[in-house]
C-alpha cells in the first residue's frame, strides 16, 4: 500500500488534526503496520502520564511509547550544555525557572521540538510517529522555533532553534492531517494547513479520512423494500449518514493532500481496534 | 426546567476534544435566552466554530448578538492577542509604559505563542463578564487544551510567571534575579547565560522592568476564578461522547475539578447510537449492518455506564443525547437541545 511504503521511507511523522478525530488511534496502528515490516519504530506523544488517548499499556502492543514532558526535556536539554548534574540541580531546579520554562515565549514547544530532533539523530529508531497534540497547539508548536529565533538571536538556543527548524523541512520528515468526514474537522486541517504552508517547507504527506462508514452499509432500495417497518430507520439513517459523508469529503480535496480512507471499524477494544486497523494498512 | 439549574448563572462546558462541546455550549445559550434571559456565549476557539454552529460566518471578538425569540443572546469570541493588548492598556501606569509594552517584541512573541494565553484569557473573560450584572447567564465554551489540567493550570502559570514575586526578581537595575540563586550567584548566571545566552536574559530583563508596576493585573485572579467556579451559581457540564479513550480523559476531568473543589454538575452523554431492533434478525447483507450498528451500540453503552461510573456521575442523572443526523444549524433545533441539558 502506497501510504506504508511511503511510510516506510520516513524517519519522522507527525500527525495532527482536530481533537477527537482518532489520532492517537492511528498513531498507534502505523506503528504497529511499520513494526511488523520490520522496522524499529517508536510513537512518541505529549501526555507525560501517557494515560490520555493512551488507554492500553503501550507495551501490549510491543511498540515503545517515548513521552514528552516538558521539564524533563529542559533538563536533558540543558545538562547538554553545563554537563554537570550537579550545577543544574542546584542552579537551575527551582520554582523560577520551572515557571519559565513553561510560560515562556513558546520555550516548552521548543524543547519539546529539541527532544525530537535529539531522538532523531540518535537513531535509536528506525521510524518515529508523533501522535500531536491537535491543531492549536500543534501549530504553536511548529512556530516555536521561529519564535526562539527572534527573540534569542544568539546563543544555544536560537542555534538550535535552526537545527529544529531544518528538521522540519527535512525530506526524512513527513507531516499528516487527520479528519473525520464531518465539516468542522475538514475545515480545521485546512486552515491548519494554510497557516503551516508558509512555516518550514514541510513535506506534506496525506489527509487521513477517519472512522469512515465503510461503504457496505448502504442499502439498496429494493433490498430497502423488504425490511420491516421497525428497522427501516436503521438502514435509512445508515444510507444518509453515508451520503453525507460523502459529500462533504469534497471538501477534503480543496486541501490539496493525498487523500486516505480508514473505515470505522466496530470492535470491542481501543487494542483490538489499533490491530484491525493496522492489518488493513498492510493489505 | 430543573429549578436547581435555573438558577445558575454561569455555565462552564468542558470535556475532550471534538466531542461537540460548542454546540451544546450555543444550544445552551439559545435555550436560556429563549426563556428571557439576557445571555452571552464566549468561545475561545481561534476555528470559529460557534459562529458555524450558530450558523454565522466570520464573527468577531465584538458582542455579536444573535436573533431569539424572547430575551436576548450574544456570543463573543476571543481574539486573544487583542485581549492582552486591552489588559495592557487598562493596566499600564502610563502612556510610556503601554507604548513600551505593546511595541517591545518580547510581548508580541509572547501573546501570540504563549501556552496558556488562551486559557488565561478565556478566565479573564469570564470574569469580566460576571462582574458585568447586564447578563443573567454566561456560558464559557472551554478552550480546546491538550488536557484538564491544562484549563486550570495554565492561567495560573501565565499568572505565577506575571505575578510580583517572579518580575521582582527580575526587575529593578540590580537585577534581583541574582539573589534568588542561593549557590554561587556566578555560577547561576554563568548556567543560565550558557543556556539562554546573555542578550535574550537583558532583553527579558527590559520586558519585566517596563512591567513595573503593573502586576496588580496578574496577581491573585486565580482565586477569584475559583471562587466564582466554586460558587453555587455555577455550574460545569462535562461532554462526552462515550469511548474508551474518552472515559479516561473524562475521569482526569472529574479528578481535576476534585482537586479545585469545582463541582461537576451534568455529565453530557452526546452523539448516542441508536439501539437496534430486537425482533428483527436479517441474513446477508442486512445482518452485516444490523450487527454493525449492534456493536457500536454496545460498545458506547458500555463506555457509557463506565464513564459514568469514574466521574462519579451516577447521582447527576447524565443527559443523554442521541446522534444527530445532520449538521445543527437551524436555531430551533439547537434551542431544543440546550433545554435537554438544563431540565
Amino acid at each position: 500500500m502506497d501510504y506504508l511504503d511511503n511510510t516506510l521511507q520516513k524517519r519522522v511523522i507527525f500527525l495532527t488534526g482536530k481533537g477527537g478525530v482518532g489520532k492517537t488511534t492511528l498513531a498507534w496502528a502505523t506503528a504497529l503496520a511499520c513494526h511488523r515490516q520490520g522496522k524499529k519504530v517508536a510513537v512518541v506523544g505529549w501526555n507525560p502520564s501517557g494515560k490520555e488517548g493512551v488507554p492500553t499499556a503501550p507495551s501490549e502492543l510491543g511498540i515503545p511509547w517515548v513521552g514528552l514532558e516538558t521539564l524533563a526535556a529542559f533538563r536533558e536539554y540543558a545538562l547538554q550544555i553545563i554537563r554537570f548534574e550537579k550545577i543544574y540541580d542546584t542552579v537551575l531546579d527551582n520554582r523560577i525557572l520551572r515557571t519559565f520554562v513553561m510560560a515562556a515565549p513558546g520555550l516548552a514547544d521548543a524543547v519539546v521540538a529539541g527532544k525530537i530532533l535529539d531522538l532523531y539523530e540518535k537513531q535509536q529508531h528506525d521510524l518515529l510517529i508523533v501522535d500531536m497534540p491537535s491543531s492549536g497547539h500543534a501549530l504553536s508548536f511548529f512556530r516555536s522555533p521561529l519564535g526562539l529565533q527572534k527573540i534569542f538571536k544568539m546563543g544555544f538556543i536560537a542555534r538550535d532553534a535552526e537545527r529544529v527548524c531544518a528538521l522540519f523541512r527535512s525530506p526524512d520528515v513527513r507531516l499528516d492531517l487527520v479528519a473525520t468526514p464531518e465539516e468542522l474537522p475538514l475545515v480545521e486541517c485546512q486552515e491548519l494547513k494554510d497557516k503551516l504552508t508558509p512555516l518550514h517547507g514541510f513535506t506534506f504527506g496525506y489527509l487521513h479520512l477517519n472512522q469512515c462508514l465503510p461503504d457496505w452499509i448502504r442499502t439498496s432500495d429494493a433490498e430497502l423494500a423488504l425490511v420491516p417497518q421497525i428497522a427501516k430507520p436503521l438502514y435509512e439513517r445508515f444510507n444518509h449518514r453515508w451520503q453525507e459523508e460523502k459529500s462533504v469529503s469534497r471538501l477534503a480535496e480543496r486541501i490539496g493532500m493525498t487523500r486516505i480512507a480508514h473505515d470505522r471499524i466496530a470492535t470491542d477494544s481501543w487494542k483490538t481496534g489499533v490491530e484491525a486497523l493496522a492489518d488493513r494498512l498492510i493489505q | 426546567m430543573n429549578p436547581l439549574l435555573e438558577s445558575k448563572r454561569v455555565w462552564l462546558v468542558g470535556g475532550p476534544g471534538g466531542v461537540g462541546k460548542t454546540t451544546l455550549a450555543a444550544s445552551l445559550g439559545l435555550a436560556l435566552a429563549n426563556q428571557g434571559h439576557r445571555t452571552v456565549v464566549l468561545t475561545v476557539d481561534p476555528a470559529k466554530r460557534l459562529a458555524q454552529a450558530l450558523g454565522f460566518k466570520g464573527f468577531q471578538s465584538d458582542l455579536q448578538k444573535i436573533p431569539t425569540e424572547k430575551g436576548e443572546l450574544f456570543a463573543t469570541m476571543l481574539d486573544t492577542e487583542r485581549y492582552f493588548d486591552r489588559i495592557i492598556e487598562k493596566f499600564a501606569t502610563s502612556e510610556d509604559q503601554k507604548r513600551k509594552i505593546l511595541s517591545n517584541p518580547l510581548y508580541r512573541t509572547m501573546v501570540g505563542n504563549l501556552g496558556g494565553s488562551h486559557e488565561y484569557a478565556a478566565m479573564e473573560r469570564l470574569l469580566e463578564f460576571v462582574n458585568n450584572p447586564s447578563f443573567d447567564k454566561i456560558i464559557v465554551d472551554t478552550p480546546p487544551s491538550d488536557n484538564a489540567r491544562e484549563l486550570f493550570d495554565a492561567p495560573q502559570r501565565l499568572a505565577d510567571f506575571m505575578d510580583g514575586s517572579v518580575l521582582s526578581w527580575f526587575q529593578g537595575g540590580e537585577k534581583l534575579y541574582m539573589r534568588f540563586f542561593k549557590t554561587g550567584t556566578r555560577l547561576a548566571m554563568g548556567a543560565l547565560k550558557l543556556v539562554f545566552g546573555s542578550a535574550f536574559l537583558d532583553s527579558l530583563g527590559t520586558f519585566l522592568a517596563d512591567l513595573d508596576g503593573m502586576q496588580v493585573g496578574f496577581r491573585s485572579r486565580n482565586l477569584e476564578i475559583l471562587k466564582v467556579l466554586r460558587s453555587p451559581e455555577s455550574g460545569f457540564l462535562l461532554v462526552t461522547v462515550p469511548s474508551e479513550s474518552r472515559a479516561l480523559d473524562c475521569a482526569e476531568f472529574a479528578a481535576t475539578l476534585k482537586e479545585r473543589e469545582i463541582p461537576l454538575t451534568r455529565l453530557v452523554l452526546n452523539r448516542l447510537e441508536a439501539e437496534p431492533p430486537a425482533s428483527f434478525t436479517p441474513g446477508g447483507p442486512l445482518e452485516r449492518i444490523r450487527a454493525y450498528q449492534q456493536t457500536l451500540y454496545q460498545q458506547q453503552n458500555r463506555w457509557a455506564e463506565k464513564t459514568i461510573e469514574l466521574v462519579g456521575a451516577s447521582t447527576l442523572s447524565p443527559v443523554r443525547i442521541e446522534r444527530r443526523d445532520s449538521a445543527l444549524h437551524e436555531l430551533s433545533t439547537l434551542s431544543e437541545l440546550g433545554r435537554l441539558l438544563v431540565s
